[in-house]
């Protein structure tokens, strides 16, 4: 059974949570079948509600391919009264549009399958608790690739061929046996974090392991604050999701 | 290493255009369009750009992210002064908000070819924000025009000592008729931050195409003296935009090179604003 340990979330600028444009939602915090967390792109229109539609879609339908992102541009179209727009509105939503990234998680108990989505630079960790060794992590593996531009999902169809391509689409996804994860802790993060993390661990310096004992959002925000103060963690909303999975 | 300061609501940095609109300015380029007009479109789209990289619209709550202040300085005809109109024309500098307030452009109709989808194309009427107008008279005071945004960026460095440092992006078809620049230029470049030197970008605009020298490495390459004065004015290119202008296709830069391109045609014209305007993964 998989539930939820610890959700926080900080925002770019910690006194303007409400443009905070990271959004998290699980179906049963105490026992999670799908969760999905999405980092709306700064460079987007509207980053916010095109994260949280994403989410939603894959709680609604984890089967992520090119006809599922085609219901959530949909739902995003239908957000908007095209009647109340200015010129800028529409080169914004039309022209510019909004990116996000998502990484979600789908628990099959029968099958005793956790299969994970990850686009972008959203990621997953998945970490022994007992030996404090990071396992696995998805899509990325390295702290170098959170440098490159990510791939991210397009609220405008006409670049949906970017993700869906026949040659992409494969990678997009990652299956577990869930009596392989025994006394594991699984962890979302969205890319500040996320890059930070595989940086502790390749650089070997046990900071990372602080995210697994945080319990109070505060605690979050303390560490986030006091990283960003450092430069070790780049100034960004910053989102952790720390899930603990007991075999049933 | 400068050039590093991440660039947010909280740490802005701030861009200048200062643009000749000197009289050689209307001279036709090989697309049928004047130089004027030209460098217009291409600011505009710029600022649009910028805009739209920074606007969100979340239900009904539209915000503009003010990571960049944005100021146009134009020059010719023995006069100095904003570029912007409409309501931005009492001030140079401006917040990315109020450029992007709906009163402080307009909304400018054009014919654009786009696909029928059937193999052919078609003419849609398309609408273009425009905050800069072309203009082209008289002569060229250069030197003036330098040295009041040498006035604006101290005044801007003061108010953001810790801020990614400012860029003045210089566009020309000639020479300074009112005294030598240089000197200004170098004072320009010597403002500073705490994150940096202010960044001086030189832009040639020539009538015709395919005679660009792109990031000059020395002076010995330039063809006159007038060449030679705008790379001398002209920073080193920062390393990031080493990495812009190679994935432009401009090969082999040197990271000693100036940031000048010389009798740069239209093509090289949106290349050059497109890696100035590049301080860091926003635009």
């Amino acid at each position: 059974m998989i539930s939820l340990r610890f959700y926080g979330t900080i925002a770019n600028d910690p006194d303007h949570p409400e443009w905070n444009e990271d959004y998290f939602e699980c179906d049963d915090e105490s026992s999670i079948r799908k969760c999905a967390l999405s980092d709306g792109a700064s460079v987007s229109f509207s980053p916010r509600t095109w994260a949280r539609l994403l989410v939603e879609s894959y709680l609604a339908n984890g089967a992520v391919n090119s006809g599922w992102l085609v219901d959530a541009q949909a739902r995003l179209d239908a957000q908007y009264d095209r009647a109340t727009f200015d010129l800028l509105d529409e080169i914004g939503a039309f022209e510019q549009g909004s990116y996000a990234s998502l990484i979600g998680l789908s628990v099959d108990g029968d099958n005793r399958t956790l299969s994970i989505t990850g686009i972008g630079d959203s990621i997953l960790a998945i970490v022994n608790h007992a030996s404090l060794v990071c396992i696995a992590s998805f899509p990325y593996t390295q702290s170098s690739q959170f440098h490159a531009s990510p791939l991210l999902l397009p609220s405008l169809a006409k670049h949906n061929s970017t993700v869906f391509s026949n040659e992409t689409a494969p990678s997009f996804t990652l299956a577990k046996n869930l009596d392989d994860l025994r006394d594991c802790v699984i962890l979302l993060m969205t890319d500040a974090i996320g890059a930070w993390f595989m940086r502790s661990i390749e650089d070997a310096d046990e900071r990372w392991k602080e995210l697994l004992d945080i319990e109070s959002k505060e605690e979050f925000k303390t560490l986030v604050v006091g990283e960003r103060e450092t430069h070790r963690l780049r100034v960004d909303d910053t989102t952790l999701v720390v899930l603990d999975h007991a075999i049933s | 290493m400068p050039y590093e300061q991440e660039i947010g609501e909280n740490r802005p940095t701030c861009y200048l255009f200062v643009i000749d609109q000197s009289g050689s300015m209307d001279e036709m380029t090989d697309r049928g369009v004047s130089k004027a007009n030209f460098v217009a479109d291409v600011t505009n789209k710029t600022i649009q750009q910028f805009i739209t990289a920074c606007r969100v619209k979340e239900g009904d709550t539209t915000r503009v992210k003010n990571r960049y202040d944005i100021g146009i300085l134009g020059y010719g005809n023995d006069s100095i002064g904003s570029g912007f109109g409409h309501g931005l024309s009492s001030k140079i500098i401006w917040p990315l908000s109020d450029i992007g307030n709906p009163e402080n452009y307009h909304a400018e109709e054009r014919t654009v070819k786009e696909s029928d989808g059937q193999g052919g194309v078609i003419d849609v009427p398309k609408k273009f924000p425009v905050w800069y107008q072309p203009k082209s008279s008289g002569n060229t005071p250069m030197r003036a025009a330098l040295t009041k945004a040498a006035e604006l960026l101290v005044e801007w460095c003061d108010a953001h000592p810790e801020n990614y440092p400012p860029t003045l992006i210089h566009v020309t078809d000639g020479q300074s008729t009112d005294g030598d620049p240089e000197q200004v230029a170098t004072a320009i470049r010597q403002l500073h931050t705490s994150d940096g030197e202010c960044l001086f970008f030189n832009l040639h605009v020539s009538s015709t195409s395919g005679e660009t020298l792109w990031f000059p490495l020395s002076e010995e390459s330039l063809p006159d003296t007038h060449a030679k004065l705008l790379f001398r004015m002209s920073s080193t290119i920062p390393e990031k935009m080493v990495q812009y202008a190679t994935a432009h296709g401009i090969a082999n830069v040197n990271p000693n090179a100036r940031f000048f391109a010389y009798k740069a045609g239209i093509e090289m014209i949106v290349k050059f604003y497109d890696i100035g305007t590049r301080a860091n993964q926003n635009r």
